[in-house]
């Protein structure tokens, strides 16, 4: 579905983003993994058409995500709190959202009610704006809003942050659920190495913006994992 | 431990991010300053000639003295809109080892150095050694100043008490204002002589300058009163913080009837209404809409057909110009959604030219009531309402593609620097600039009529290539998006 071809990204002489050849492929749940300053949300920007390639190209769906605009049909995502509109009530953006996908507010309604658990009944007949709300529940309407319209495509950064060790737990169901239903692809980077090790069906890991390992996710890839981050 | 927090306020101050601004604002608003301390000091020695005009046969000092109400009354309200005392700034001290007390002193100390208390010296002084040490003692009149200083101290001091309840209640502000406006009243109507027990006061303290000294308990007093509160109050749950409650929620939901925009106009409004700063600037607007009575009451102005296309075009563009300079920035803060997602660009313009025409046209209603300064008023301003909507809006909309500053919704204060403030009227000038020099153009090649045609047609020609107007401003900013991306991502 995404295919980086010979991808590079300098700010100045600094290369933040160095990749040769990188695929994700329909159905596949990977896990970016990486420290800080390996690249992972530079990645995300580019692919999203976000910040411009210093060379390369990436096609998302046979269409260069720079020349045509085509991809965001199909394409959903959530990288920061600058994905959420903060003056609106979450029913009010799930609903701008689903507008967006030609959805009537009616089916939102009844999307966003199969996620009441994860919601934790926090966000239901609240009269807050998004922005008084706590981080935790930022994040969980932008996951989740995310999800709306049946999206063949979906980046999430650090989905996990943020969240209460339950509502981590629900979200890695959810995302396994998601995938499952609708034969989606998930681009997911994330710092908890166990949750990418549950989650994903395979993972990359990034270093100084280059691609140091790319496994599919078997019974050793959490040893693999924490060889590799441990010092 | 006072020198730690000296150091980071003088660090505060050097590092605030008004000196990052460009050169050319920074000379202007130099400049406003200089104006305004040079007119101030004039003033000071031309008040005694103000008196007498308005005053005849009065004494001098005590018609000041008399009207010096109204000047700690308009101080009063000007405080509320301008002063704040940023508790929220000194948070992080809370959990280092400073007294409380101490903290609140340094924010008490520095809220003294504010230019709403130094501004009124520059008028006071000159009239106290010009005008009163004229008829009274140095010592005299040494106490009358000090004695009135004291006054400003005491002002200020129960204003910043009194803002700080404005943080959780807006409605302080509301009632202080509408208690300034009756005493205002009652003085002014001599209801109850409000004015002349103060003038006594001034007066008695004229002949016995120890009285000056009065204030100065009542100063020891508030300020004591002052650290006590805030100290006491330095608790991250107390009402000093401002923290958002539940909230109404109107939808807007009759913008459905707009088709495939409506959605866009209900966003635009409701980020209007719901943010602080989309809400003050909003006022600018308003101030724009009433802007005529000054304008069109001034005779050297309306008679000119030139200034009347001027105020024409500020009136009923009075939206787009102080509101739809900064159309991407308002959605700076969520700009990588509004790129991602299959928003449309091109329906979001289209709103905003929606709203431009539709507030032109709103305001081209309202400025019917202008009508008491002539028909010929009126024809300006539709001349001009049809001007903005072909020409002006599309200026407009062409010129935010070139936006790189991101706006903070949440900031609130008036006449803020940031943002909003001085840049509002330079670029609000260079936005009726290219009207402006048309318009001239056009009165010196053709004879009235013709120009006037001319410029109407414009307007209309620009009504009529809308569409492609529009297609090549979508260009410009789908070409500048990574470039206001960039932008918009540094330093919020």
């Amino acid at each position: 579905m995404i295919t980086l071809k010979n991808v590079v990204k300098k700010y100045n002489d600094n290369t933040v983003l160095n990749i040769d050849q990188l695929t994700f492929s329909q159905g596949e749940i990977t896990g970016i993994v990486g420290n800080n300053g390996a690249g992972k949300t530079t990645l995300f920007s580019a692919i999203l058409d976000l910040i411009q390639l210093s060379v390369g190209q990436i096609e998302n769906n046979q269409i260069s995500v720079s020349q045509s605009e085509d991809w965001k049909k199909f394409t959903s995502s959530y990288l920061d709190e600058k994905f959420l509109i903060d003056y609106l009530t979450p029913d009010e953006y799930f609903n701008l959202v689903g507008s967006l996908k030609g959805y009537s507010s009616k089916e939102v309604q009844e999307f966003i009610k199969g996620f009441s658990d994860f919601f934790n009944g926090e966000l239901e007949n609240k009269r807050k704006y998004i922005r008084s709300l706590s981080k935790g529940n930022q994040q969980k309407i932008g996951v989740i809003a995310a999800l709306i319209g049946n999206p063949q495509i979906i980046l999430l950064d650090e989905p996990f942050s943020n969240l209460d060790p339950t509502s981590q737990y629900r979200l890695r169901q959810i995302i396994k659920d998601f995938q499952q239903k609708n034969n989606c692809t998930f681009l997911i980077s994330s710092h908890d190495l166990n949750h990418v090790a549950e989650a994903c069906s395979r993972i990359v890991i990034l270093e100084k913006g280059k691609v140091v390992d790319d496994v599919k996710t078997s019974e050793e890839t959490m040893m693999r994992l924490e060889n590799y981050f441990a010092i | 431990m006072s020198h730690i927090i000296s150091s980071l306020n003088r660090k505060s101050f050097y590092r605030s991010t008004y000196w990052k601004k460009s050169i050319g604002i920074k000379i202007l608003v130099v400049f406003f300053v200089f104006y305004l301390s040079i007119s101030l000091l004039i003033l000071g020695f031309n008040i005694p000639a103000i008196l007498q005009e308005y005053f005849p046969g009065q004494n001098v000092i005590k018609a000041f003295n008399e009207n010096l109400l109204f000047y700690f009354i308009f101080s009063a309200i000007l405080r509320q809109l301008f002063q704040e005392i940023p508790i929220v700034n000194s948070l992080p001290l809370l959990v280092l080892p400073f007294k409380k007390r101490k903290i609140a002193q340094h924010l008490v100390n520095k809220s003294f150095f504010h230019i709403i208390n130094f501004l009124p010296l520059l008028f006071l002084v000159p009239f106290a050694f010009n005008t009163v040490l004229e008829e009274y003692e140095l010592i005299n009149t040494l106490g009358w100043l000090i004695n009135l200083v004291g006054l400003i101290l005491v002002n200020h001091l129960v204003g910043i008490w009194l803002k700080r309840f404005s943080f959780y209640k807006e409605k302080t502000s509301a009632i202080i204002l509408g208690l300034g406006i009756g005493l205002f009243l009652l003085s002014f109507f001599k209801i109850i002589p409000l004015s002349s027990w103060i003038a006594q006061y001034f007066h008695a303290v004229l002949n016995y300058p120890a009285l000056s000294l009065a204030p100065f308990f009542l100063i020891i007093l508030l300020y004591r009163f002052n650290l006590n509160e805030i100290a006491r109050g330095m608790y991250l749950d107390s009402k000093l913080i401002p923290a958002e409650k539940e909230v109404n929620i109107h939808s807007f939901s009759w913008t459905d009837k707009f088709g495939a925009i409506g959605k866009y106009i209900s966003l635009e409004l409701k980020m209007i209404t719901r943010n602080k700063r989309t809400r003050t600037a909003f006022l600018s607007v308003i101030f724009l809409l009433f802007y005529g009575f000054i304008l069109y009451g001034n005779s050297s102005m309306a008679n000119h057909d030139f200034s009347l296309v001027f105020i024409g075009i500020l009136i009923t563009g009075s939206f787009s110009i102080s509101y739809g300079q900064f159309t991407p920035a308002w959605h700076s803060k969520y700009f990588p959604f509004l790129m991602t997602r299959d928003f449309g660009l091109k329906n979001m313009l289209n709103t905003q030219y929606f709203l431009f025409m539709a507030s032109t046209l709103i305001a081209f209603i309202f400025s019917t009531v202008y009508l008491i300064y002539g028909t010929e008023v009126l024809f300006f301003n539709f001349l001009s309402a049809i001007f903005n909507i072909g020409v002006t809006s599309h200026i407009i909309l062409w010129m935010g593609s070139f936006s790189i500053k991101p706006i903070d919704l949440s900031e609130s204060s008036f006449f803020y620097y940031k943002g909003t403030g001085a840049s509002v009227w330079i670029m609000s000038l260079i936005i009726m600039l290219g009207p402006m020099l048309y318009y001239g153009l056009l009165s010196m090649l053709l004879k009235d009529v013709w120009c006037y045609l001319v410029f109407g047609l414009t307007g209309v020609g620009g009504i009529v290539f809308h569409e492609s107007i529009m297609n090549r401003i979508l260009l410009r900013y789908k070409k500048n998006k990574h470039r206001m991306l960039y932008s918009y991502r540094q330093s919020t």
